[in-house]
This record gives C-alpha cells, structure tokens and sequence, in this order.
C-alpha cells in the first residue's frame, strides 16, 4: 500500500469524519437541487453554490494532513514529508472537478463558452478549496476558521457574493482560469516548502472536533498561556483588587461553610472578567458592536441568533462539580456552589443581552437605511420578547452537560439540535398567522422547568454519582 | 461491627466501569499514623481505590469508611483533614502561582505560612508566573504544596512524583521524611518508583485487576523474600540444593543465586554450614518483591 493510500484511508477510518461526510454529502445534494433550480427556472447564482462547500471542504480535508505533519513519529517516516501536498492535491483537483462539470448544464452558451466556463468553474473552486486549506494551516485553532461560515453564509444575501462569482466565472473564464492556475501552483510551493515538517511538527493544534474534547482544549489553553505571556505577561489576569476582595470573604467566613465556597465559586468563574480594564471593554464592545450592527441589518429572524449564543456557549462551562480534591468543599458544597454560579451566570447574560437589545432600540432612530446593489437594509432593534430566552436555555444546556459530561462531543451535538429547534421556533413565532401566542405566565412556566430540571439533575449528580473529570 | 480505630476502612468494596472491574471486593484498614505504599500496574485500580477513600467515586457494592464517616458523606471538616496529589495536578490555569496559593490557603485556618515559604524556595518555584504556562514538574511541586500547606493528618499523593526530575524527586523524598515524624499523619503513596517509595513506606499495599494481593508491613516483606548467594567452598555445589520454597535459581557450578519464602536467616544459614558453602543473604528490594508477588 502506497503512503498516500494509507493516508487517504483516515478519510474512512476516523469516526469523526463519518459526520463530516454525512453533513458533505447532504449539503453536496442540496446544491444539486440549487443547480437544478437554476436550470429550470433560470435562477442566478445557484451554480456558484460548490463555491462555500469547497471552500468548507478545504478546511476539513487540511485538519487530516496537519493532523500527521504535527506528530513527532512522522517526522522521521520514510517518505512522509511530501504527502500533505499529494493528499491535498488528490483530493481537492477531483472534487473542484465533479463540480465544475454542472456548468455544461448552464443555460444559453456555446461550446466553447460551456468547455471555458468549466475550466473557469474548476479554477474557482480549487482557489476556493487552497483558501480553506490555507486558513487551516495558517491559524492553529480551526473552530476560529469554522466560527467564520455562519457570517459568509449570512452575508451571501445582501452583498449577492453568489451571482457574483458565477457571473465571474461565465463571463471572464480567461482571467479566472490565469488565477486558478496561479493560485494552484501556489499551493503547490507552499506546501512542498522543505521546512513544512519541521514547521509543524510537534505543534500544538486544535482539530475538527477538538473543542469538545476538553483535555486537549485544557492542553492547547495552557500552552496559549504560556504565548500570551511571554508577549504581555499582564494581559488577563486576576487584579489585585479583586483577589483582595474575593480571598478575603474566603478566609472571614466559616471553614467549610457554603457561604465560603459560593465566594471561592464567584470568584473562580469571575475573578477575570471582573478584573479587566476599561481598555479590555472596549476593546470587547468594539469587537460586538459590529457583528451587533450586522445581525440588526439583516432581514428577516436571523438576529434572533443572539438570544440563542449565550445558551450554546455554556455547554462547556465548568460548574465545579466534576473536579477533583482542591479545596475542602464536600458534595453539598459543590451543589450549591455550582447552582449559585449557574444562576448568576444565567443572571449577568441576561442583564448583558437585556443592555443589547436597549442599544439597538437607542440606535435604531439613528442608524441610516443602507442599500446594496438595490437592495433596501433598515437596522430593526432586537425583539425585547426574547430577552429571557438566555435565561431558558442556559438551564437547559447546562443540565445536557451535567449528564453528559464524559460525552463533550455529544453534549454538543445536543446543545445545537436544541439551538435549532428554538431557531426555527423563533422564526415561526414572528409570523402574523402563527396561531400559538406566547404570553409571559408561558415564559414564566417554561422558566420554572428549565431550572427545576436543572436543580433536579444538579442535585442528583451532586450527591449521588462519581465526581471525577478524569481518568474513567 | 467497623472498628473506630482505622483512619480508613473498606469492606467488601466492589467498583465496576462497564466491563472493567476496578475494584473487586475490597477489603482493607488503613491505621492512624502508617505510610502505605500502593502498588500495582497501570489499570491495577489505585487511583480508584483513592478516589473512593475521599468520596469522590461512590462504591458500586460495600462501604468505605474514612475519619469515621461514610466517604460519600465526607464534610468540609473532614475534608479540611485530607489533602490529596492527583496524577494529573488539576489546577487552575489563570491564576498566578501566588494568587493560587493564596486562593487555596484562605479555606484552611491550620495552613503553615512557615512550611509554605520554606517549600516555595527549596523548590524553587516562581511565584509571578501563571500556573497554566508551568511546566509538568512545576505543576506536580505546586499540586504537593496545596495539598500539605495545610498539614493534613490523611496525606492521599497518587503518582506524586511522575513528573518530577531526579533532583526534586530527591527533594521530595526528603519532604515526605520530614511530614512523616508526625506520628499523627498517615500517608498513602501510590508510585511506579519503587525506589523512591520503599525508602518511607511501613506499610505495602499491591494490587492487581481491582484485587489486593498483598497487605503487608513493609518488615514482614523484606523477611519474608531472602537473595541468598551461595558459594561452594571445596569444588562444586551438589546437583540437588536441600533448600524449600525457592522461587528462582540461577547457578553455575560453585555458585547458586536464588530466592526463597518464609525461610529463616537462620536456617539458611545452618544448611549452607552443612553444605560447606559461603553463604550471603540480603532481604530483596521493593521492587523485587513486587515482581515476584505480581508474577
């Protein structure tokens, strides 16, 4: 069996990557379908669809070559070193190729249009699959490059990337094609650079699903750490200040007592946020606003996204139950320490998001209509009935990660099928002729469940399962 | 009737994950005042047993008792007697190493300042640096550091040394030498490094697939297992040695190296006389006697 071969069969052979392929192929079949719509009905832009999956594809076929690159024994492998380029070559110029073989099925052009048209369609995707790849290679965390979809996918509409790209393609075939080949033979410098083993062997990486494997994510924190420290040994710490007032309150109140741990607990799961500068907010409202200011432009229900983020981000937070001996904090302890943390936690988002929403009322009178390529855009405030949806779900998310705490990949899994339900819900409710009303004595009720749940699960796990993150 | 007198008890403890039996009717007392050396391969189900001496894994079947109460019910006050390594030094990253310390020592009104400065610098350890850009000994000095600045009377170290180097490994060998005259603290030690441990522990535990093979005083071991050499003073040794309980020989013509079990030095010695050999005896080092308990 050849190198590449051997290689090629992680594709199978990682469980991880029968999702990854699943999720391929589904979104693949409804691209036919666009394709097939654009053909039938004459609609534009539905050609240049592989576009984003092979972009998308690039990032997840790289993890695979950088996956072996970075460990050690393969440095000194027979024959090793040239394989990322071969096995990215071998699968990104096949699929760019199937793809580009629906353009003969594209309306009103010669054959010699047609034969330009799917070279320049074949062009296109490999720039678009290399640009995946490179981002792969270029940034170590890849739920960064992935954290980048939802906005191109949300950005398609209003600037129309979509009928752009195909109008490219059909119509300037020859510039494209000059770009395709340049960026190709590009690729296939870069990644047979002589330093590409030393580069990356023994790096630390954060691959496809490693955000939920939470001793990896611990390991490459740690190592993030050490960086940042090294650069700006200052950035993200504790303030005196604060370590001043938690530690006190530790140490005044009673040994052991709850009041001891809540405080340890706070100040655990705060004592950063809490000790950032004025500097370090801005910085963090200068990061939001826009994307804040995006979600208010687009139509239709898509900003309601923000209600949803805070519940999907504590998936993975930590409540201090699961931990080993640290402090002298028994299992009575823990339950209240976690539900102390859990409801301020859920408290502080809510307060944040209810801030939001304010902001976007405040700003609405003063935020232009904005028109792209004849397309109206008015900037709609976020719907203030959604302002408890954080506190609904973070119970909810919180309590999938308490049962599954050892299972992080299923926990997410959950979290988001959750996340979609409530997206699709939050759409259908904005309708005029949806026939449920939702009134506050249901939000009330709902509110209620979530958290006896939550306590339910808490309380159980707290005094009755095993309490240790490690090991089996 | 549990006896009140041991710092630990097990009875009958069983603990399953899946198919693997981690513990397999366990039965064990752990007394006031003894340093018990825990030993066993990877998977041997120590750091099970461990965990469930603090509470925080729950036995499938049978009880665990420790300070006298059950280890699932474990309070803050008891707790507050325990101070516990884990392999893994479970810690929190963002804090610097002096607001960790810090953060740690506020729950325990017994914690030693005086201990806490000495060990800081003869371990060396930076106290401006962030605990999660330390390096795996760094970690495991700081780990052994909250888990004794408050001078617990059960001290609970699981692999406390893995990560250490030769010098701090000495270092702490001497750390342990120290907190043992206590007479009051009992330690529980589980190690790959024999060599390390056989110089502090009075107590071995050995463990193989969730069951306790041996649970023995360090003493009774050492003369239990002899390394007899026996050298022929006039020609060779005859073909049949009239020794009993050998576990391994290797010999030549005038000379045999063998082991034996439950053997007095004095008769070892009588029979070499009858045999007109020189004969030398030396009790077996820890490591020796865990290979031929666990084989």
């Amino acid at each position: 069996m050849s190198i590449l071969w051997a290689n090629l069969k992680h594709l199978y052979q990682k469980r991880s990557f029968w999702f990854v392929g699943l999720f391929f192929g589904a979104v693949a079949f409804g691209i036919a379908a666009a394709i097939t719509q654009a053909v039938t009905r004459n609609k534009q832009g539905g050609f240049s669809a592989p576009v984003l999956w092979m972009l998308l594809v690039g990032t997840f076929i790289a993890t695979l070559p950088i996956d072996v690159v970075t460990k050690p024994f393969s440095y000194c492998l027979p024959g090793h070193r040239n394989i990322p380029r071969k096995f990215l070559f071998f699968v990104g110029l096949p699929l760019s190729f199937l793809w580009s073989l629906s353009f003969f099925f594209f309306p009103d052009l010669n054959f010699v249009k047609t034969v330009l048209a799917c070279l320049s369609a074949f062009s296109t995707f490999t720039i678009f699959y290399w640009l995946g790849v490179w981002l792969v290679f270029r940034f170590r965390n890849w739920v960064v490059v992935f954290a980048l979809f939802p906005l191109l996918l949300l950005g398609d509409k209003p600037l129309n990337m979509s009928v752009f790209i195909e109008h490219a393609i059909v119509e300037s075939p020859l510039p494209m094609i000059l770009l395709g080949g340049l960026v190709n033979f590009l690729a296939l410098s870069y990644w047979g650079r002589d330093d590409m083993a030393r580069r990356y062997c023994g790096t630390m990486r954060l691959e496809v699903f490693d955000a939920w494997n939470r001793e990896k994510m611990s390991k490459f924190r740690r190592a993030k750490l050490a960086e940042k420290d090294k650069k700006k040994p200052t950035s993200m710490r504790i303030s005196d200040g604060v370590e001043g007032f938690f530690v006190s309150r530790i140490s005044r109140a009673e040994t052991g007592s709850l009041q001891q741990n809540i405080w340890g607990s706070l100040y655990k799961s705060f004592g950063i946020m809490l000790s950032q500068q004025r500097q370090d907010w801005m910085r963090f409202l200068m990061l939001i606003l826009p994307i804040l200011c995006f979600l208010c432009y687009m139509p239709g229900g898509g900003k309601n996204i923000i209600f949803l983020m805070p519940g999907l981000m504590v998936t993975q937070m930590s409540l201090g139950v699961y931990s080993n001996l640290l402090i002298c904090d028994g299992r009575r302890q823990r339950f209240w320490s976690a539900l102390t943390l859990a409801v301020t936690t859920g408290i502080f988002v809510t307060v944040v998001i209810v801030l939001l929403a304010i902001a976007t009322y405040l700003m609405e009178s003063i935020m232009p209509q904005l028109t792209v390529k004849g397309h109206d855009f008015a900037f709609k405030a976020l719907n203030m009935n959604f302002t408890p949806v954080p506190f609904l779900m973070i119970p909810v998310t919180l309590t999938i990660g308490l049962i599954f705490y050892k299972k992080p990949m299923l926990t997410m899994l959950l979290a988001m099928v959750l996340f979609q339900i409530l997206f699709t819900f939050s759409i259908f409710i904005n309708l005029k002729n949806w026939p449920v009303q939702i009134g506050p004595v249901h939000i009330i009720i709902m509110l209620l469940c979530s958290w006896a749940v939550f306590v339910a699960v808490l309380r159980h796990i707290s005094m009755r399962c095993c309490l240790v993150n490690q090991g089996r | 009737m549990i006896n009140p007198n041991p710092i630990v008890q097990m009875r009958n403890v069983s603990k399953g994950f899946g198919k693997i039996q981690a513990l397999d009717k366990l039965d064990l007392d752990i007394k006031r005042g003894e340093i018990v050396g825990l030993l066993g391969a990877n998977g041997a189900g120590k750091s099970t047993l461990l965990r469930h001496i603090i509470g925080l894994y729950l036995a499938d079947q049978g009880q665990c008792i420790t300070f006298e109460t059950d280890a699932a019910k474990l309070s803050p006050k008891e707790l507050g007697r325990i101070g516990y390594v884990h392999q893994e030094g479970e810690l929190l990253e963002w804090m610097t190493t002096k607001q960790l310390i810090r953060y740690v020592s506020a729950y325990y009104n017994t914690w030693n300042h005086d201990l806490e400065d000495k060990y800081i610098a003869d371990f060396d350890i930076s106290l401006k640096d962030r605990v999660g850009s330390l390096s795996p000994g760094q970690r495991q000095k700081l780990a052994i550091l909250l888990a004794i600045g408050f001078e617990p009377e059960l001290l609970i170290l699981d692999e406390p040394a893995s990560t250490l180097d030769p010098i701090a490994r000495s270092q702490f060998l001497d750390l342990l030498l120290q907190i043992i005259q206590d007479e009051n603290r009992t330690i529980i030690i589980s190690s790959h490094i024999l060599s390390d441990v056989e110089k502090i522990i009075d107590h071995t535990l050995i463990m193989r697939e969730g069951k306790i093979l041996r649970d023995s005083s360090f003493d009774s071991l050492r003369e239990e297992f002899l390394k007899v050499t026996l050298t022929s003073i006039n020609g060779k040794l005859s073909a049949k040695l009239p020794f009993e309980n050998i576990i391994n020989c290797e010999r030549e013509d005038c000379q045999a190296v063998f082991t034996v079990q439950n053997i007095s030095q004095q008769d070892l010695e009588a029979k070499a006389q009858a045999l007109n050999c020189k004969i030398e005896i030396r009790p077996l080092s820890l490591e020796e006697i865990y290979r031929i308990i666990v084989s």
